[in-house]
């Protein structure tokens, strides 16, 4: 270290020599001596000020470059509904294909010329369609006609007329699972953007970009310039690797440190890395929009989330827009103030004509066009669908491998079912609140839909306000099921060797349970019904009957069958629970009756149907999996006991609610005092489960025959499942029996033809009022034997 | 030898005979569709003839998507054949020769309890002693 020179020494010379000229002298070296020790403080500060500035330069270098060189962006996982398969007898309308279509943000017009945009002539759908990467196969953007009759589509075929087997509709964007910072983008490499928006990006943001280092003396002598003559902030002078390093690094604002760090940053920035490098970061990073909480970051995702087309395909008119949004995505925001992003978007064309981005003509063109904006930004939102996929993806995945940046989650969800049960769920809690004088909005409900050969769960509400990410009711709504655990019991009976055809006593029961209090079950209208067949007993739904031929049956086997049905609940050990005394969500019930709609087989629900990685690829993707729990027999019994329900039984109302020609089953449950209105049942491949009641458990005045099957139907109605039923297992023969289960000429009045396990079928008899039990000498004679 | 006035006039009065009369040619391309056919109507007649190829059905599809699985499953690509049948499961969601599809695929990368499970499943659709019922069969191991 330099040693300071001292004043003393130099100066007790001079005095000593000659005492004026000596003190001009002294004057003199004192003024020298005071230069030299501010020169020299100030080299002391400027080599401690450089040493600072370069330990902060280093540490701003780590930033840009642990940065860029690292997860440069936040990409959510981002979700995605299940895609509307297009083909020649697909069940659906042309009414369902357009809500779908303006869902997804496609527009009409009558210029098909870009992907995203349809046109609707009658039954006939003219559809550009756009390209997505699936999970399993990437589908291209194409011009398809679709031609709808009878609620179905009838055919597909291209402007050319050549017929086209089969096209996917891109998937409905849902939401995000785990954001970071809410920020949202689709990640473009350079060469998917149009060159025509790169120029014009630059010429509007950044004319001198390519070359400059990062920062523009020019442009901050222009922009100070334009500031000082305006009176304002007009202009800034930041070049695009600057709105870069302030976009990603830093804050808005307005400080002399930052833009002091700005600065740094870009010239850190513009030293290790390319201008191609740069601007693809920009045009990835770039602010220019918000959705609630999601902000629209990029030009990838800015082209889907206005236009619901993808960037390559935006029109010059739709380049400047996304362009000019840069400058103040909210004042411009073309959806709630149109006239200044129509304003701003053509200031932009016009500097791109006089930088020669743009011809003259093209100008012309581009300044004679409308925005061009979507109505809806393509997505949608299902607060109660996402919940479950949430859910299932935390029993799946370890958080941090959800948190991996840029996952796509494919799942079930299929939006026109979803969309329907929304409309109809709270339409149908209105319309009974108006039939039983209730106050408004005092009831609630769920529902649940699932396709029964795959556990796919297809659609979900958890509330009467669908859009509420609140309590969701269909998953965490615990609420006695009653009569909707009947199916167990018959069916444990049906195992054990019961048939159909089985009389069953319904007279008054009384139960001693373990610790001494008595369950003494009643039916709903107080009164017993004799010695009902077992099929009879179980569709008009008979407490007594039930509760006696479980305990003939045995309470653990009926548990058994409540298990494997797919409860696995822990459940009190009670024998109440064979009446529903027991707490279960409509999600719970949907799974204990996919078993049986599914033949016997146990799929669990499932909402997700694969997960992709952006590097690594699929993650994760559905395997079917069926585990038998039941014999196709008894199944087929218990699903033909359902289907009477449906007939004759306590649902009997589906006959004129829904088309006769429609084979369906399924059953109702009301609880005590009404609380609970649950109906759960399937038609081919589509199951759906309602419920309705209070939040505040209340009682109501519904069953789940006024209550849940009036929307059931409704929701059934709307899905249209295809009318298929499988064939009869060959052990099962069907016979006719009277009312009282003896088998009976099929001529005999009230006869009725009921399947049973071959073998098990009850003997003839003859005479149609015979008893099974009867020998058949007992009853007749000669003649009545002769005219049976 | 050099056209004459003649012949120029001659020239001149076809062209405007044909200009006149072209008002009333009519191009069938460009007269408006009758929006109450299909699509397949309205080229049939058009063209007057049935278009190039015929619609396409339900059955084609899975038929498709079957042969595509299969042509995965050559090549080793299980995953992507089994996603195929699924996707063909969810369109026919009864047919039995799918699941006998799903079960040989199972059977193919050593899930025979899989197979099993799948092709007892698909039993529940089909008649039984039918051919594919036989097949089907095949895949279920004795427990």
């Amino acid at each position: 270290m330099a040693k300071k020179p001292t004043r003393s020494r130099s100066g007790s010379t001079r005095r000593s020599a000659a005492p004026k000229s000596r003190s001009s002298r002294s004057s003199k070296a004192r003024k020298q001596s005071r230069g030299a020790l501010w020169r020299w403080r100030l080299f002391q500060l400027s080599i401690v000020g450089a040493a600072v500035l370069i330990a902060w330069m280093f540490y701003l270098n780590a930033v840009v470059r642990d940065r860029f060189e690292g997860q440069r962006f936040t990409v959510p996982a981002r979700v995605y509904s299940e895609a509307q398969e297009l083909y020649a007898g697909a069940p659906v309308s042309a009414d369902q294909v357009e809500s779908l279509l303006q869902a997804l943000g496609y527009r009409q017009t009558g210029d098909l010329g870009q992907s995203g945009r349809y046109l609707r002539r009658g039954d006939t759908l003219s559809v550009h369609t756009r390209s997505f990467e699936f999970w399993d196969s990437p589908e291209p953007a194409r011009r398809l006609e679709l031609d709808f009759s009878q609620g179905s589509l009838a055919n597909m075929v291209t402007p050319a007329g050549q017929s086209v087997l089969v096209a996917r509709l891109d998937p409905l964007f849902i939401g995000q699972i785990y954001p970071g910072s809410g920020e949202d983008r689709l990640l473009l490499p350079l060469d998917e953007v149009p060159q025509s928006l790169i120029d014009g990006l630059i010429a509007v943001e950044d004319r001198r970009f390519y070359q400059h280092w990062g920062i523009s003396p020019v442009g901050i002598a222009r922009a100070l310039w334009a500031n000082i003559t305006s009176g304002s902030i007009a202009q800034g002078g930041s070049t695009l690797t600057q709105q870069l390093v302030k976009n990603m690094f830093l804050t808005a604002d307005q400080t002399l440190w930052r833009k002091g760090n700005e600065a740094l940053m870009a010239l850190l920035m513009e030293w290790h890395y390319s201008k191609e490098e740069i601007l693809e970061a920009y045009i990835n990073e770039i602010y220019i929009g918000q959705q609630g909480r999601r902000s629209i970051n990029g030009f990838g995702l800015g082209a889907q989330f206005f236009f619901g087309s993808p960037l390559r395909s935006l029109n010059i008119h739709q380049q400047a827009l996304l362009v000019g949004l840069i400058k103040g995505p909210s004042y411009y925001n073309p959806r709630r103030n149109p006239e200044q992003a129509m304003a701003r978007r053509n200031v932009v064309l016009s500097v791109w004509r006089e930088a020669g981005v743009i011809t003259p003509g093209e100008y012309d063109r581009a300044l004679a066009s409308g925005l061009d904006v979507s109505e809806v930004p393509g997505d949608a939102s299902y607060p109660a669908f996402m919940d479950l996929v949430r859910r299932q993806l935390d029993q799946g995945y370890r958080r941090q491998d959800l948190l991996a940046e840029g996952l796509t989650v494919f799942t079930t969800l299929d939006p026109l079912a979803q969309n329907h049960l929304e409309t109809v769920l709270p339409a149908g809690l209105a319309s009974l609140e108006r039939s039983y004088n209730l106050a408004d909005d005092t009831l609630e409900g769920a529902a649940v839909v699932t396709r029964p050969s795959t556990g796919d769960v297809l659609a979900i509400t958890g509330g009467r306000e669908p859009e509420l990410a609140g309590f969701n009711r269909a998953l965490d709504a615990r609420r006695q099921v009653g009569s909707l655990m009947k199916p167990a019991v018959y069916l444990a009976a049906l195992e054990a060797g019961y048939t159909l055809a089985s009389p069953v006593s319904d007279a008054p029961v009384q139960v001693a349970s373990a610790d001494g209090d008595l369950w003494e079950p009643r039916n709903y209208d107080r009164e017993s019904h004799g010695t009902p067949l077992l099929l009879d007993a179980l569709s008009n739904s008979y407490n007594q009957a039930t509760a006696r031929l479980g305990m003939e049956v045995g309470l653990a086997e009926v548990f058994d069958v409540i298990d494997r049905l797919g409860v696995d609940e822990r459940l009190p050990a009670v024998p109440a629970v064979m009446l529903g005394a027991v707490d279960l969500s409509p999600f719970h019930v949907a799974q204990m009756y996919q078993t049986i709609a599914g033949n016997g087989f146990y799929s669990p629900l499932n909402a997700i149907r694969a997960v992709v990685h952006p590097d690594n690829g699929v993650l994760q993707r559905f395997n079917l999996q069926v585990e038998q729990r039941f014999a196709p027999e008894q199944m087929y019994l218990i699903q033909e006991a359902l289907h009477h329900v449906t007939l004759e039984g306590t649902a009997r109302s589906l006959q004129w609610r829904l088309p006769q020609s429609w084979w369906l089953a399924g059953k109702t449950g009301t609880t005590d005092d009404n609380r609970d209105a649950w109906f759960a049942g399937y038609s081919s491949d589509r199951q759906a489960v309602v419920w309705v009641g209070r939040d505040g458990n209340e009682p109501t005045p519904l069953t789940g025959s006024t209550g849940a099957l009036p929307i059931w139907a409704d929701i059934m109605a709307g899905l249209k499942p295809n009318q298929e039923r499988r064939g009869q297992p060959a052990t099962v023969v069907k016979v006719p029996v009277n009312a009282r289960g003896a088998q009976v000429s099929e001529r005999c009045d009230g006869a009725r033809v009921l399947p049973f396990l071959a073998g098990s079928e009850p003997p003839e008899r003859r005479g149609c009022d015979a008893d099974p039990q009867s020998s058949d000498d007992s009853g007749g004679g000669f003649w009545q034997r002769l005219f049976n | 030898m050099p056209p004459s006035g003649r012949h120029w006039a001659r020239l001149l009065s076809l062209l405007v005979v044909l200009f006149w009369f072209s008002g009333c040619v009519s191009v069938p391309d460009q007269a408006p569709d009758d929006q109450r056919l299909s699509t397949w109507q309205r080229q049939e007649e058009r063209t007057g003839q049935l278009p190039d190829s015929a619609p396409a059905s339900r059955d084609d599809l899975v038929d498709s998507l079957q042969r595509s699985a299969r042509e995965r499953a050559a090549v080793g690509q299980w995953s992507q054949a089994e996603a195929l049948v699924l996707r063909a499961l969810r369109i026919e969601p009864q047919a039995a020769d799918l699941y006998l599809q799903l079960a040989e695929l199972k059977t193919r990368q050593g899930d025979t309890t899989g197979a099993t499970a799948i092709a007892r499943k698909g039993l529940t659709y089909v008649d039984a002693g039918s051919a594919i019922a036989i097949d089907l069969q095949r895949f279920v191991q004795p427990e």
